[in-house]
């Protein structure tokens, strides 16, 4: 078991690695370092006109529980093992124990992040960085450790009584974080000791002669992967996630914007695969809609240009794996058009797309009354639309060509 | 009319088809014939221009992919053995993409359309998403949308799995069309009996190569076997290998 599980991991490893290497790919992250910056010096900017005030330590606790709650059990189960392992189900425990250890590791590097991102707000909370700081890290660890422990028991549900349940804990961890940062975190740390101590010492007793449920544990886990490969999906085209499509037929209006004959052939054709197929319109609604929000929120006029900015440029990014859609229908390499038309057309759609999506993006800040910030943002946002069709793109498509 | 010349190719480097050579004329059917793997499907893939020969020539009405890709795309269709439809696009909008695509006459092509959907029983079917039709609905709808165009060399893959038995009546109906209008069809097959009474000349491929080729009459002589069917020549062929 122990082997399988290492065999597991490494083949999971892989596969994450190639996914996240497309994820982070250069210019991506070079837009992560340029957001995390701006964030970093929009939080220390709060934290120095933060005074004490009553709801600062229950939205704290709060703040980490959602982080708490964040980390499910990777058990990289598949679908097969409930009728190739079946057999061995009382032994498969051992695998589990070592699925729950690894789960534990990306959770307690992100608490202990969070732990670090708290420290500037303890003295405001009238805590002192050097008593409190060492309890909190080591109370949220706790509560994760003994989060995982009832994941795992979910699925042994035999013996383990109904309140046991995460939901509970993570209740409890509320409320004892609440406490911690009103008086003194420590209070939160003996509370998650109790809690993963006598977990812990009971723990024998809940899984012996426990049957694992199959069906759960493959659904949950199936359900986990789901989710990390529809945010791969965001970055990257992930094979059997294609997306749907839906007829919308409210949008045939704006299909037959484009005129029908020859010449107008990848155009007209890329404008339905926009509209119609489900991984594009909503993500570029989406996006637009967020990124108008955010920036009607924000009143420095730089910061709204950088957003502008930024949020063009990921609606472009996210638009461009439109251009392949086509690349297993066979009909598309009979067509006798001319070689460039496809990127042309393509360059023209997204050009026409990213600059109202920069348009509503400006439209933002002149909803929130600043219409300096909403020049600042309408240029901004022109300016990266011009960049990502007739810069950006030929570059990827070249680089497309020679794969 | 489709010439091949000394067709070497495949998939990379490793060639599947050495030296493949024969003529499609105009105004005749031809059956391509030969065990799974044998590359008949690597043959059509050259054809459409999906693989690039490593080695020979290909001419569709005179044309070759390499001197005018236009005007050698505009004179051939194909219709693949698994239908691959547009997701996104309902069937009238297929048909419309494809009058754009090969720049047809609006009104003519529609008026075969729908004669054919007719026949098809998909004429009421024309704001339906075909990608959740059947297979043989699919297919169909590939067929109307081959023999909507004007080219002059059909190409159809394994026509006649997935489709009912009056749809393969209707289809061998309108390849005779195409080939009384002076147009060159090429058709792989496994059923033999069919390709047998509509085809006038055969391909027989064994192991990427050209095993023998001509008509019914001349195969005959070729394998000695004075009154076999295609059936019983097929069954020759694939024997000698094992022997």
């Amino acid at each position: 078991m122990k082997r399988l599980w290492r065999q597991r991991l490494k083949q999971h490893a892989k596969g994450q690695f190639k996914y996240l290497q497309l994820v982070f790919n250069d210019h991506f992250v070079l837009v992560l370092v340029i957001l995390l910056g701006a964030l970093l010096y929009g939080y220390s900017q709060v934290v120095k006109t933060l005074t004490a005030s009553w709801w600062l330590a229950p939205a704290m606790a709060l703040v980490f529980s959602v982080l708490l709650a964040l980390g499910r059990l990777a058990t990289l189960t598949e679908p097969a093992d409930a009728t190739f392992l079946l057999p061995k189900s009382a032994e498969f425990s051992q695998y589990l124990f070592k699925a729950r250890r690894y789960s534990l590791l990306l959770p307690c590097v992100v608490l202990i992040f969070a732990t670090i991102a708290a420290l500037p707000l303890l003295p405001v909370l009238k805590l002192s960085v050097l008593t409190a700081a060492l309890p909190l890290g080591v109370a949220l660890l706790l509560f994760k450790d003994s989060d995982l422990w009832l994941q795992l028991l979910a699925f042994y549900p035999q013996r383990v009584p109904r309140w046991c349940r995460r939901e509970l804990l993570l209740g409890v961890a509320f409320l004892a974080l609440w406490a911690g940062f009103w008086w003194h975190p420590a209070i939160a740390l003996a509370a998650a000791l109790v809690i993963d101590l006598s977990l812990r010492w009971r723990l024998g007793d809940l899984l012996a002669a426990a049957e694992l449920m199959w069906v759960p544990l493959i659904a949950a886990e199936s359900r986990r992967m789901g989710r990390i490969y529809r945010f791969y999906n965001l970055f990257t085209d992930v094979p059997g996630l294609g997306g749907g499509v839906k007829r919308r037929r409210y949008l045939d209006g704006l299909a037959k914007l484009v005129p029908r004959g020859l010449p107008h052939t990848w155009q007209w054709l890329f404008v339905r695969g926009f509209l119609r197929r489900t991984e594009f319109f909503g993500l570029y609604l989406r996006l637009v809609v967020i990124g108008a929000l955010v920036i009607a929120l924000v009143d420095q006029w730089w910061l709204v240009a950088l957003l502008a900015a930024l949020f063009t440029y990921m609606i472009g990014f996210q638009l461009l794996p439109l251009y392949q859609v086509y690349d297993e229908i066979v009909l598309t390499y009979l067509y006798p058009l001319p070689q460039p038309q496809k990127p042309q057309a393509f360059k023209h759609l997204l050009a026409v797309l990213l600059v109202i999506a920069a348009v509503v993006l400006a439209g933002g800040a002149v909803v929130s009354g600043h219409f300096l910030a909403a020049a600042g943002a309408l240029a901004a946002g022109l300016i990266v639309a011009v960049l990502v069709a007739w810069w950006y793109l030929p570059i990827r498509l070249a680089k497309l060509a020679a794969r | 009319m489709l010439e091949i010349q000394q067709l070497t190719g495949g998939y990379g480097t490793v060639p599947v088809l050495k030296n493949v050579s024969f003529t499609v004329p105009d105004g005749t059917i031809t059956g391509l014939i030969g065990l799974n793997g044998a590359g008949k499907s690597t043959t059509i893939k050259h054809i459409i221009g999906l693989l690039h020969p490593l080695k020979g020539t290909i001419t569709v009405a005179g044309h070759t992919l390499q001197a005018d890709a236009q005007a050698y795309r505009q004179a051939l269709a194909y219709v693949p053995e698994t239908p691959v439809l547009y997701p996104e696009l309902t069937l009238k909008e297929h048909l419309e993409l494809t009058i754009m695509a090969y720049d047809l006459d609006e009104k003519a092509a529609w008026a075969r359309a729908h004669d054919m959907l007719r026949r098809f029983r998909l004429d009421n079917k024309l704001d339906w998403f075909p990608d959740n039709f059947s297979k043989g609905m699919k297919q169909k709808v590939m067929i109307v949308a081959a023999f909507m165009t004007d080219a002059q060399l059909f190409i159809i893959d394994e026509p006649f799995t997935g489709l009912d038995p009056l749809a393969v009546h209707d289809l061998l109906a309108l390849v005779q069309a195409k080939k009384a209008a002076g147009a060159s069809v090429l058709m792989s097959t496994h059923i033999l009996a069919t390709a047998q009474q509509y085809a006038d000349q055969f391909v027989l491929l064994k192991d990427g190569q050209v095993r023998a080729d001509g008509t019914l009459a001349q195969l005959k002589q070729e394998f000695g076997l004075a009154d076999a069917s295609l059936d019983d020549i097929y069954l020759a062929m694939t024997a000698e290998g094992s022997r």
